[in-house]
């Protein structure tokens, strides 16, 4: 398939597609309609069940239900509705099934608004459900990665067993962008779902698939074991990618939208004679705390952008654990800045610290 | 003379909304009265209404709903004043449709008055959106979108693009592609839209009056 112009909900739906997803459900809301929209067009086509349920609590649930029995799930949302999922997320990380969940982030708390935002940080990188665990989670900044890491993500959550949730603005749901579906994603060596609840055929021993453990032993030795599986993520899943680091006197930490306008902003800074670099931050679980050891010694300080009011800005503070001086600059509740607002927070900083 | 009803259709992504701005903008320089109505129910992004403030300075009307938002707004109704301008035509008016079938839905309601007037209905096409991407699949939502308007498609606007990753070679071919539904539909290609440094490296062949598009929906660093 050659490139192709698609609006970001629609590429999104067609990655799973590729990604050998088989079966979605979901309950719609904006700003990311337009994606079980495609899939209930489009998914029986694939061989794939496309299901809308009544809420968004029956949908993941539906989720647990599916990918107990071995196949390869999606739903998406927005916000509010990936709030309602918690519990199931929760659910399915205890009971260590794969699922890949969309987030299409729009403004909040509550109902908030429809316009895009990256207030729900907090809510994908620490988990809203109960107990010890967390979901792998990516912020792709525009459609191509997006739809490379809905691909691979489908490979990852087989491989960890365990929830891969990505993370977009509402912008990236709603832009055109030329993309291309086909381009190879790295393949993982997926080992044979012995544990999916397909029947015995008199052959083997029944399996089950369940996250209540009411010995407390069991449940620690259980919560042990996925700290393990999280610790081996933290190792081999940081994704991030470093601009024009060379001789930065300050880096800016960015992801999504906001990583595309501070692109802007440092082509702005260039043309002034500032030199900044950006670090962006691509799985924002595990955070990439191995790029704030390869900073350059001529970085004097940190500039946190997000839309939001300052949440990944906790993560900045815990790798720089206390090295250098943090400013932070978010527009929230749906505002976009431009490019120049960044620029200020940029020289505000500078002079700050001369 | 009487004014005319430009109604702008087609498919979701095509740039119906960044022509219907472009397009209000160029009827007004031509000293015209102008009202631009944003009837995009179905999607609360890219909308021509996010462009009201800089419309009204330049004297262009806008309406769309009846709190005149900019942005934000997801809810599913029009401002009356929309059959108001229509059934009083003192002005041209650009009718700025949502995507696809569902998107043109809200125009029955204005159907009988449409009838009735000078209108013009231009359907956008961008054949590098993989639902139009070939001649049966623009003839089929051609055929979508009139039968749920109950009028015929007049015009297509030749919006063909890879933003800001377009050559000219790719709207040529889709001028190709284009010129040939033309010839199996008898509906003429009235512009072929084009951010100015396509527009001006074009050859003559190429079907449709030039138009320049200036995106203003879309900020520069997206």
């Amino acid at each position: 398939m050659a490139k192709v112009m698609m609006k970001g909900n629609e590429a999104m739906a067609l990655a799973a597609i590729k990604g050998g997803c088989k079966a979605f459900f979901g309950y719609p809301i904006t700003p990311q309609s337009e994606l079980p929209e495609y899939l209930a067009r489009h998914m029986h086509k694939h061989g794939g069940v496309f299901l809308q349920a009544e809420s968004e609590v029956a949908a993941i649930n539906m989720v647990y239900g599916a990918s107990g029995a071995g196949a390869r799930v999606l739903t998406s949302s927005s916000s509010p509705g990936i709030a309602l999922k918690q519990e199931g997320i929760s659910y399915i990380a205890g009971a260590e099934l794969p699922a890949v969940i969309i987030n299409v982030m729009r403004g909040g708390p509550g109902l908030g608004g429809i316009q895009p935002s990256q207030a729900d940080y907090k809510q994908v990188t620490r988990g809203g459900g109960n107990g010890d665990y967390y979901v792998l989670a990516y912020a792709p900044e525009n459609l191509q990665e997006t739809v490379n890491v809905i691909k691979e993500a489908f490979d990852l959550a087989d491989l960890y067993r365990n929830p891969v949730m990505i993370a977009v603005d509402g912008l990236i749901g709603q832009m055109m962008e030329p993309v291309d579906l086909d381009v190879e994603v790295p393949k993982r060596d997926l080992p044979e779902k012995d544990w999916a609840t397909i029947g015995t055929y008199g052959k083997r021993e029944p399996v089950n698939v369940n996250s209540l453990f009411l010995d407390p032993q069991d449940l620690e030795n259980h919560s042990f074991k996925l700290a393990e599986k999280y610790k081996l993520m933290k190792k081999n899943e940081q994704r991030y990618e470093f601009v024009n680091m060379e001789n930065a006197e300050l880096v800016i930490v960015a992801y999504g939208t906001m990583a595309r306008i501070v692109r802007s902003a440092l082509e702005i800074l260039k043309n002034e004679g500032i030199n900044v670099g950006l670090l962006r931050p691509i799985s924002i679980w595990p955070f990439p705390e191995k790029a704030f050891k390869e900073f350059p010694d001529t970085v004097k300080g940190i500039l946190t952008c997000e839309l939001s009011t300052g949440q990944m800005l906790d993560d900045v503070k815990i790798c720089n654990n206390g090295k250098l001086p943090i400013n932070f600059f978010g527009r929230t509740g749906g505002m976009v800045p431009e490019p120049e607002e960044i620029v200020k927070a940029v020289k505000d900083m500078i002079g700050g610290l001369k | 003379m009487q004014n005319k009803i430009y109604i702008i259709v087609g498919h979701y992504g095509s740039g119906k909304s960044e022509f219907a701005v472009n397009f209000a903008k160029k009827l007004k320089q031509e000293n015209k009265e102008v009202c631009l109505a944003d009837l995009d129910i179905v999607n609360p992004y890219f909308r021509s209404r996010e462009m009201r403030l800089s419309l009204i300075k330049l004297g262009i009307d806008v309406i769309s709903d009846t709190l005149n938002s900019v942005k934000g707004l997801d809810m599913p109704y029009l401002s009356p004043a929309i059959k108001g301008q229509i059934v009083h035509n003192k002005k041209n008016m650009i009718l700025d449709c949502g995507g696809d079938v569902v998107g043109i839905r809200v125009l029955k309601q204005f159907y009988q008055e449409i009838k009735e007037r000078n209108y013009e209905i231009y359907m956008i096409v961008n054949v590098y959106r993989p639902e139009t991407s070939t001649v049966d699949k623009i003839i089929e939502m051609k055929n979508k979108l009139e039968n749920e308007i109950g009028l015929s498609i007049t015009g297509f606007i030749n919006n063909s693009n890879f933003l800001k990753q377009t050559s000219i070679d790719d709207i040529i071919n889709a001028d190709k592609l284009l010129k040939e539904v033309s010839q199996k539909t008898n509906v003429p290609i009235i512009y072929i839209s084009a951010l100015e440094k396509y527009i001006k490296q074009l050859p003559d062949k190429v079907s449709g009056e030039r138009f320049v598009l200036n995106l203003s929906l879309r900020t520069d660093w997206l």
